[in-house]
């Protein structure tokens, strides 16, 4: 897994370095907005981490240019900017996630990853959630090495909280995801689907735990086992 | 009185002021003048009579001496009515003649006339108060020598008066026109000169902490305006150039105070754990808050909120989204209820979600763990945050929205400064914020704002919830 780190920053360059390359990621870190840019139009990254105050320009222009190259590639933006407008400013240019310095570096693996498991990107395949295993293609569920057979509407409650582990997934974003599925979508659907699901990991040991944000949604996190 | 503050009031007064006296003094030089004249007329008129009467006097042959009036001069001075007197006498003092003997008793006492005529004014005899004027000459007659006075009723001229009265109306009539001519133009010149300095003033109104880049034009202003406008246009410069400069200076600031402390941060996440490890991140967490917290407070002191429409349901539903994984890392819930309408409030997204944050963040770090903090919207535009923490004593309500007080923060993780926000971004929004206690324990806290209408087409509407 290839990551591009764009900081100007020497010494927060190392920590992250260091701690990216200890969550498994292979590290290219570049300090100007001019090489970023350089080595997103030559390398084949997984995905970029990208600093916004550059010395040499906005972290904002690589960006724009990129994706008016057709550069797909996921692009995790920090920043030392936390006004709305920024963040907003960051998104509309094409950034997938932002965060805002400081930080903490395990909030910074666990959004890289995020980025990663998102359809169509490197880990979007393979969803691993704790000691939980998601086979996006062949659609089955193992943990500790046995497979946990789900009905169709769990699998799908399940995949889209792994995808985004660790945040908010709100409640009618599951419900749009199963229009369709259940012939008549009750308004306690997702709820009874979560309750199951819940139940299930729990009985087979998993290390993971879904909770509940009271009127927005659910949220998967990894649990020490 | 009171001096009025209207240009054109004090314009009008004056002028009107002025014209009211410039014709009185006219009017008075006028009567004066012209008192002057009837006077000279007078004299002349008198001496010519006096003359004429000296030389009808002449010795009868028995050596008496007479005066025989021409019948024009009989008319004058003996018709009924008559305003012309006369008194002839000798050059001993013997009357010769006279047309009224209270006038020659009025005169005995007069010193000898002499050949120079000699002017008085009498009264005391015939009508009351009738003033007179009087003519004394010492004459050649045919007879001799005589002294001959005579006097005329003062009033006789009369006719002279009235003319003047008559023209004293005729001229105050005129004043009047022209004083309501002059404050005519007066006013409409102003009016017209100003008209320029209304459309200025709908320009200024117009300048906001949003609208910084807008200057007045100068243009069709009378020039006794222009310096006003082109000093309040620098002023604004200097203004812009401040906000502008401030908020570089805040910008900045964030930046150069985040990087180190994401370094420091970092940099004790990866040292083995220890109990001074852990003190040291419990440090640098609470920097961390801080710096956010200073940083929050100078971007308020800044940027005063604009007028934009905020959705409130969609603000605190992506605020709370923000935050629930950290809460529920913290072993805390939270719950978010509101209706199912939208409400909508006026106010600045960035601030209100600032001052939310910082609500609900108090409340999950003085929540005991596996307790919910409840989050809800009220329809009449305002947002209560319930946790089942200690509460706050009644004696501090007030006091905790002052910064950095440090009452209940002086035990926990806050820096002092978290409400005093909440209060500032109330305040800056024509609200407030009030704390009260949670049904079975807790503090609850409630910012109310300013509800608004379905907001009208062209009214900026946040985009926060694209942020999440």
């Amino acid at each position: 897994m290839r990551v591009l780190l764009v900081e100007d920053e020497a010494r927060l360059v190392e920590l992250l370095r260091s701690t990216l390359v200890d969550a498994g990621f292979v590290v290219d870190a570049v300090m100007t907005a001019n090489d970023a840019r350089e080595a997103l139009a030559v390398g084949a990254y997984d995905v970029a981490i990208l600093d916004l105050g550059l010395p040499d320009g906005d972290g904002l222009d690589v960006l724009a240019l990129a994706r008016r190259g057709g550069k797909s590639i996921p692009v995790l933006v920090l920043t030392a900017r936390d006004a709305v407008e920024d963040r907003v400013r960051g998104l509309d240019t094409g950034a997938d996630d932002y965060l805002v310095k400081p930080f903490a570096t395990n909030e910074l693996v666990a959004r890289t990853k995020a980025l990663l498991r998102r359809p169509g990107h490197a880990l979007g395949t393979t969803l691993e959630a704790g000691n939980v295993l998601f086979d996006t293609i062949g659609r089955d569920v193992r943990i500790r090495g046995e497979t946990l057979s789900l009905p169709r509407q769990e699998l799908s409650v399940l995949e889209h909280l792994m995808r985004r582990l660790g945040r908010v997934v709100p409640k009618a974003v599951l419900e749009e995801k199963l229009y369709g599925m259940d012939d008549e979508l009750a308004s306690n659907a997702i709820p009874v689907h979560v309750h199951h699901l819940r139940r299930k990991l729990t009985e087979s040991g998993a290390t993971c735990a879904i909770h509940t944000v009271r009127g927005i949604g659910y949220l998967l996190t990894e649990e020490p086992s | 009185m009171r001096w009025p503050r209207s240009l054109q009031a004090q314009l009008a007064l004056r002028l009107t002021t002025v014209l009211v006296v410039a014709a009185a003094i006219g009017v008075v030089a006028l009567f004066h003048e012209s008192d002057q004249t009837a006077d000279a007329l007078r004299r002349q008129e008198l001496l010519q009579r006096a003359e004429e009467l000296a030389r009808l006097v002449d010795r009868a042959p028995e050596g008496t001496v007479q005066v025989r009036l021409s019948p024009g001069l009989e008319h004058v001075f003996n018709s009924p009515g008559a305003t012309d007197l006369f008194v002839v006498r000798s050059e001993g003092g013997n009357i010769l003649a006279t047309s009224r003997r209270d006038l020659a008793a009025a005169t005995n006492g007069w010193p000898a006339a002499t050949v120079e005529p000699r002017y008085t004014r009498i009264r005391g005899f015939g009508a009351a108060g009738q003033e007179y004027c009087a003519l004394s000459l010492l004459a050649n007659s045919p007879a001799g020598p005589v002294s001959v006075i005579v006097a005329r009723a003062i009033e006789a001229d009369t006719l002279a008066y009235t003319v003047l009265k008559d023209f004293a109306r005729d001229i105050a009539w005129a004043v009047l026109l022209f004083a309501l001519a002059i404050l005519a133009v007066a006013v409409w010149s102003i009016r017209r000169g100003l008209d320029p300095l209304r459309a200025v003033s709908a320009e200024a109104a117009t300048i906001g902490p949003t609208t910084t880049g807008v200057r007045l034009a100068a243009d069709g202003l009378p020039s006794e305006l222009r310096p006003v406008v082109t000093g309040f246009n620098r002023a604004l410069d200097r203004l812009e150039r401040g906000l502008t400069l401030q908020r570089e200076f805040t910008a900045n600031a964030a930046h150069q105070l985040r990087t180190p402390l994401t370094i420091l941060t970092a940099q004790l996440e990866q040292i083995p754990d220890s109990p001074t490890v852990q003190l040291l991140r419990g440090d640098a967490a609470r920097m961390n808050r801080l710096v956010e917290q200073l940083l929050r407070v100078a971007r308020l002191d800044a940027i005063p909120p604009s007028q934009e429409v905020v959705e409130l349901n969609a603000l605190v539903a992506g605020i709370v989204r923000g935050l629930a994984p950290w809460a529920i890392g913290q072993k805390r819930m939270i719950g978010l209820d509101g209706p199912d309408q939208p409400v909508w409030v006026s106010g600045r997204a960035d601030a209100l979600e600032d001052a939310l944050r910082n609500l609900i963040e108090n409340a999950v770090a003085y929540s005991p763990p596996q307790s919910e903090v409840t989050v809800t919207v009220l329809r009449e535009g305002a947002v209560s945050i319930a946790d089942r923490g200690p509460g706050i004593p009644d004696q501090d309500r007030q006091r905790i929205f002052e910064r950095f007080w440090r009452g209940r923060a002086a035990q926990g993780p806050g820096a002092g400064l978290g409400l005093a926000i909440v209060a500032q971004v109330a305040a800056a929004h024509g609200g407030s914020v009030e704390v009260e206690e949670t049904k079975g324990g807790g503090a609850t806290f409630t910012l109310r704002l300013m509800p608004v209408e379905l907001p009208a087409a062209g009214v900026p509407t946040s985009r926060i919830a694209a942020s999440y």
